[in-house]
């Protein structure tokens, strides 16, 4: 378990400048959604003809939306890569550091991550729209039933549950980690 | 759930063991509504040493003595609420469930597996049996739920729809009950079920021997975890599928919307329910499968995986409408696709080769001016003036030209049919196909308009097609002519060009005539009583009449030595005759290929018999025909000799022997051909025939139109601006063409509906009255388009010839857009004042044929002379006919092709033989 690697799932969504934003949270629930562990009233959001699933917390509701907002902007801004972002999920588990001492140190140990490629469309034309929205519609309901087979086939890798207090798995939501290496320096290092 | 776990873990405790509490947990559980049990596993969760992620179960076990009862317990619980969650799970999605509230009067929820979910009462005793259930002991049975719509809930005049990838509505009450007998399993299906399957959720535990052992030791805190996402991957999961969509559309519409709700059923997976499967009934045709299925990864359990799956409709586009717009939406709906498809199968027909170059020559701008709507869209590119600038027209011209002529030109399509049948079986499966789709659609419209019967479009269009043929031969006096001549037109200038043109456009033709016959045949008929009345008088072979077909033929043999006119006449007839008998085995094709067609000619036909006169007499027609046009077939596919000298006495039968004959004979040898083999190949030996029979035909025509004038007026200015030397060829060639298109069109179906569309719109309204004589109308203005398509090769000589004038004659069909209108409205006036108009149709086809027969005289005297006596049989044959009425056209048409192939075969043999040496000689000549 500690040396072995995390699974990496990266999902791929495709979305125009208005719906981008919508379609990042989204998808950002439907993952937390199977990994949010405490128990929880479902709810459900629609987006373009789709019925997601989304979490009632506060907290991790302002975390999207802020890692949300702060990759779009970074699409917008950076015309790098063609309107392309990047955001990764991260979520770990707590260990014990086995030190020499008998300190209290815990660690972070990253036991999965989602890696969601967005890549923005800018439709010119009116049917470009309509084939954006369309792409954009497949794109959503794909990256959805992709998350909901991995949660089903890989579950041996779900660390033990400690605690029913809280969430168990402390997460990160980081935006760019690549081009933002060095603003994310620290969490980076968990890597 | 309360009451139901105390009892299930009391026993399960009782069993297993006293000493445990079992109650507790259940009891603790059911005072907190569950929350207990959830707890009481996080519970193991904390139990766990935070080092230790694994050994949760091993230090309990160490621990506590009672462990293991516990644990069974525990594993029981999980089992059992693992059933009852998923059950809550998914109906919930589904249905809104009552909610239910605890002694405290607070909401009850189930918090199994971290997913809150309000809990209700009314499932309870349908999950009992999984509550209780001990399923460490191996009791387990599946749990199977049901997500269904019930038709029985629906209001009075309601109809539950689905829409297609269309948008197409479709109504579910004739899926369900039809499937029983088309599904694969008619046993199974006990009567008819009102209700529709949408999913079908299976929950079990799997075998637990296929599982990995080490997943059956997973801790019971890890089970409960995984389980979790399980339920969340299931809540989610739930609600990306059709059915939800259906559901949230549901909640969304107001109170008093008319709308059917979701219903569940939750039944023993391991009992096979007697009643009918519905789920995977396939709603409408679709390419697309009509379920899907998702199977959730296993969840580890000790006692064996466990496992949820569902099958589900893949469509749900479901919604309740009213009946009776459902019922005029779905024949708008049908007509529209019909027309649709007619159109692009028509367009595509143009494009064909064969309709293209005959459509060029001319003849298929008479054609276009005959057919007032097919005129405008023929005229316009045979205005081309130069040849081969209307060769080019021609082409696009066919398409359109047959369109619009094809009423008129029917007749003549159907002589022309037999030869174009052997080059439209050849292509001709498809066109038929096509044209049943086409007459389907038309059906549909006649339907709508005159008869709403959604059932009877697809009927319709055999029927259509049958009217058509009737309507066609009804025309048959002025199109019969017209046609006639523009077969003879087509026939010479494919034959000319190619003899498989022609078959082709004969092919449509005897498609067209053959759908067309039904509906058209009271106009038919009436026409060809009129034409008859007027051939007879001309010709004056009445008695040949009887065998309308065969009588031509003889009667063209007959008259051939009469009146020359009578003869161009008779030619031309001979031209349709053959045409006919082409058509008649088309038909006997079409219906042994589908029989829903013959049911449907036969049923036009009956109706038409019992109103009419002679059903039983058209059926022994028909099957006089048959057997003669076997005999034709044989004999022609036999040998181009033969096919010769049956065309040629086919030729003699129609009043053009001689260029007609050769037209005719490519078609009858081709027809023949064909016939046998349904199809194209005959076209080659056609093409033979079909040079001669061009050449006389003309002339033929060329003494038609003199003797007609009036009825070139209406056939077309066209044919009257041909008159004149070039005008008659141009004439011919324009009737010719006007056949063919209405051949391509009905046999692509699709092809002639545009030309349908616009001239049945206007031509068809008329005969729509009729509703299928519009139809078949159209489709004979296709076939006589599609004729003049193939007459194009032919009708390029003339069209060389009359370069100018087929100009003219453009212009004039584009100014004709009107005129065809006019002929519409004559169309319409004749079908309902069929005799008199008719007559004077019969008199303008005549002079049309007159006209082509001009050319072919001009080209072949002797030939023209053959045609005269035919058309003398022709029109006897119409006379006789006449007495049959328009309501026997088909049988005219059945009589017809039958006598006609007798006749030819006779006539090649015996008495026809004039006819048929002159005809051959026609061919020889040239």
């Amino acid at each position: 378990m500690e040396q072995r690697r995390p699974p990496e799932y990266i999902l791929e969504v495709f979305a125009d400048p208005a719906c981008v934003k919508d379609v990042v949270k989204a998808i950002l629930h439907t993952i937390f959604f199977h990994r949010y562990f405490t128990s929880i009233s479902p709810l459900t959001r629609d987006l373009l003809d789709l019925t997601l699933p989304a979490i009632d917390d506060v907290d991790l509701e302002t975390l999207i939306d802020q890692r949300t907002i702060a990759l779009v902007r970074a699409i917008e801004s950076t015309h790098q890569q063609r309107g392309r972002g990047q955001l990764v999920v991260q979520f770990f588990e707590k260990r014990r550091r086995k030190t020499y001492f008998f300190g209290k140190a815990d660690e972070e140990v990253c036991w999965e991550q989602w890696t969601l490629d967005v890549t923005l469309a800018t439709p010119r034309t009116e049917t470009d729209v309509l084939k954006v929205r369309r792409a954009m519609e497949k794109s959503l309901q794909k990256a959805a039933m992709k998350i909901v087979n991995i949660v089903n086939r890989d579950k041996d890798h779900i660390p033990p549950i400690t605690t029913t207090d809280q969430n168990p798995f402390p997460y990160h939501v980081i935006v760019n980690p690549k081009a933002a290496a060095d603003t994310w320096g620290p969490r980076m290092g968990i890597f | 759930m309360h009451p139901h776990p105390r009892p299930s873990p009391r026993t399960a405790a009782a069993a297993n063991n006293l000493q445990t509490n079992p109650t507790r947990t259940n009891n603790q559980r059911d005072p907190n509504s569950d929350r207990s049990s959830p707890y009481s596993d996080t519970a193991s969760y904390t139990d766990r040493g935070p080092d230790d992620g694994d050994g949760d179960m091993v230090t309990r076990a160490e621990q506590m003595s009672e462990t293991e009862q516990r644990n069974y317990q525990k594993v029981n619980q999980v089992i059992q609420n693992f059933f009852t969650k998923a059950a809550l799970t998914i109906v919930s999605s589904r249905v809104m469930l009552p909610q239910s509230f605890t002694k405290n009067g607070d909401l009850r929820q189930n918090k199994w597996f971290n997913v809150v979910l309000d809990d209700t009462d009314v499932m309870q005793n349908d999950l009992m049996e999984w509550k209780l259930m001990d399923a460490v002991q191996g009791q387990h049975p599946s749990l199977c739920i049901e997500i269904f719509l019930d038709i029985k809930g629906l209001g009075h005049k309601q109809s539950l729809v689905i829409h297609d990838d269309q948008g197409k509505r479709w109504d579910i009450s004739e899926a369900l009950n039809v499937p029983v007998e088309s599904s694969s399993r008619p046993p199974s299906r006990m009567g008819r079920s009102t209700e529709l399957v949408l999913e079908r959720w299976k929950i079990q535990v799997g075998d637990k021997n296929s599982v990995h052992p080490s997943e059956l030791r997973d801790p019971l805190p890890n089970v409960y975890k995984k389980a979790v996402v399980l339920f969340r991957s299931l809540y989610a999961y739930l609600r990306f599928i059709p059915a939800f969509k259906y559901y949230k559309s549901i909640a969304k519409q107001p109170a008093n919307h008319p709308s059917l709700k979701l219903k569940y059923r939750i039944s023993n997976g391991d009992f096979k329910s007697p009643r009918p499967d519905t789920l995977s009934i396939p709603l409408y045709p679709s390419s697309e499968s009509v379920t899907e299925s998702q199977v959730f990864t296993p969840s580890n359990s000790p006692i064996g995986p466990l496992c949820i799956s569902v099958d589900y409709r893949s469509n749900c586009e479901f919604s309740v409408d009213d009946s009776e717009s459902l019922l005029s939406s779905h024949f708008m709906g049908l007509d529209d696709t019909y027309l649709e498809q007619s159109n692009r199968e028509p367009i595509q027909v143009p494009g064909s080769l064969p309709v293209n170059k005959l459509n060029p020559q001319g003849t298929p701008e008479l054609g276009q001016a005959y057919g007032s709507m097919s005129t405008f869209h023929q005229v316009g590119p045979p205005t081309g003036t130069s040849p081969l600038s209307a060769l080019r027209a021609v082409r696009d011209m066919p398409s359109s030209s047959p369109v619009d002529s094809p009423p008129q030109k029917l007749p003549p399509n159907h002589r022309v049919a037999q030869g174009s049948k052997s080059s439209l079986r050849s292509a001709d499966t498809p066109s038929y196909q096509r044209r049943t789709s086409v007459s389907f659609q038309p059906f549909k419209a006649g339907s709508l308009s005159s008869s709403p019967a959604p059932g009877p479009v697809v009927p319709p269009s055999p029927g259509s097609s049958l009217g058509r043929p009737s309507s066609s031969l009804g025309r048959n006096p002025s199109a019969l002519t017209q046609p006639r001549n523009r077969t003879s037109l087509t026939a010479l200038p494919q034959t000319a060009l190619r003899a498989p043109s022609l078959p082709n456009e004969t092919a449509f033709a005897s498609s067209a005539s053959s759908s067309p016959k039904p509906a058209p045949i009271t106009r038919y008929s009436s026409s060809f009583g009129h034409r008859r009345s007027r051939f007879s008088s001309g010709g004056g072979s009445k008695t040949e009449d009887d065998n309308l077909s065969s009588g031509k033929g003889s009667v063209a043999s007959s008259q051939q030595p009469g009146s020359d006119v009578l003869n161009e006449g008779e030619g031309a007839s001979s031209g349709s005759i053959k045409t006919d008998d082409e058509n008649i085995s088309d038909f006997l094709k079409l219906l042994e290929q589908k029989k829903d067609l013959k049911s449907f000619n036969r049923s036009d036909n009956a109706s038409r018999d019992a109103t009419m006169r002679k059903t039983t007499a058209q059926l022994s027609k028909y099957q006089r025909l048959r057997d003669s046009h076997v005999a034709l077939s044989d004999s022609v596919s036999s040998s181009m000799l033969l096919h010769r000298s049956s065309s040629s006495s086919s030729r003699q039968l129609s009043s053009v022997p001689q260029m007609i004959a050769g037209t005719s004979v490519s078609t009858s040898s081709s027809p023949g051909k064909p016939i046998s083999p349904h199809t194209p190949h005959t076209p080659a030996i056609p093409s033979r025939l079909s040079a001669n029979s061009i050449i006389e035909y003309e002339p033929r025509r060329s003494r038609r139109n003199r003797p007609s004038s009036t009825s070139r007026g209406h056939t077309s200015a066209n044919v009257e601006e041909g008159s004149e030397s070039e005008d008659q060829g141009t004439t011919a060639i324009d009737i010719p063409t006007s056949p063919r298109p209405w051949n391509y069109n009905r046999r692509s179906s699709s092809v002639a509906q545009q030309n349908r569309a616009m001239e049945d719109e206007s031509d068809l309204y008329n005969l729509r009255s009729a509703s299928l004589p519009v139809e078949e109308i159209d489709r004979q203005r296709d076939l006589q388009r599609i004729a003049a398509a193939d007459l194009t090769s032919s009708g390029l000589f003339a069209q060389t010839e009359l370069v100018t004038s087929p100009s003219e004659d453009h212009q004039a069909a584009d100014s004709v857009s009107p005129p065809d209108s006019r002929d519409d409205i004559q169309r319409t006036l004749s079908t309902s004042d069929i005799p008199s108009r008719r007559g004077t149709y019969a008199g303008s086809s005549r002079g049309r044929g007159g006209l082509s027969s001009h050319h072919g005289s001009s080209t072949s005297l002797a030939t023209g002379g053959t045609s005269s006596t035919e058309r003398q049989s022709r029109y006897n044959f119409a006379s006789r006919h006449t007495p049959l009425d328009d309501d026997e056209p088909l049988l005219f048409q059945m009589s017809e092709i039958g006598a006609g192939s007798r006749r030819s075969l006779e006539e090649g043999r015996g008495g026809s033989s004039t006819g048929s040496g002159g005809r051959r000689n026609s061919p020889w000549l040239r």
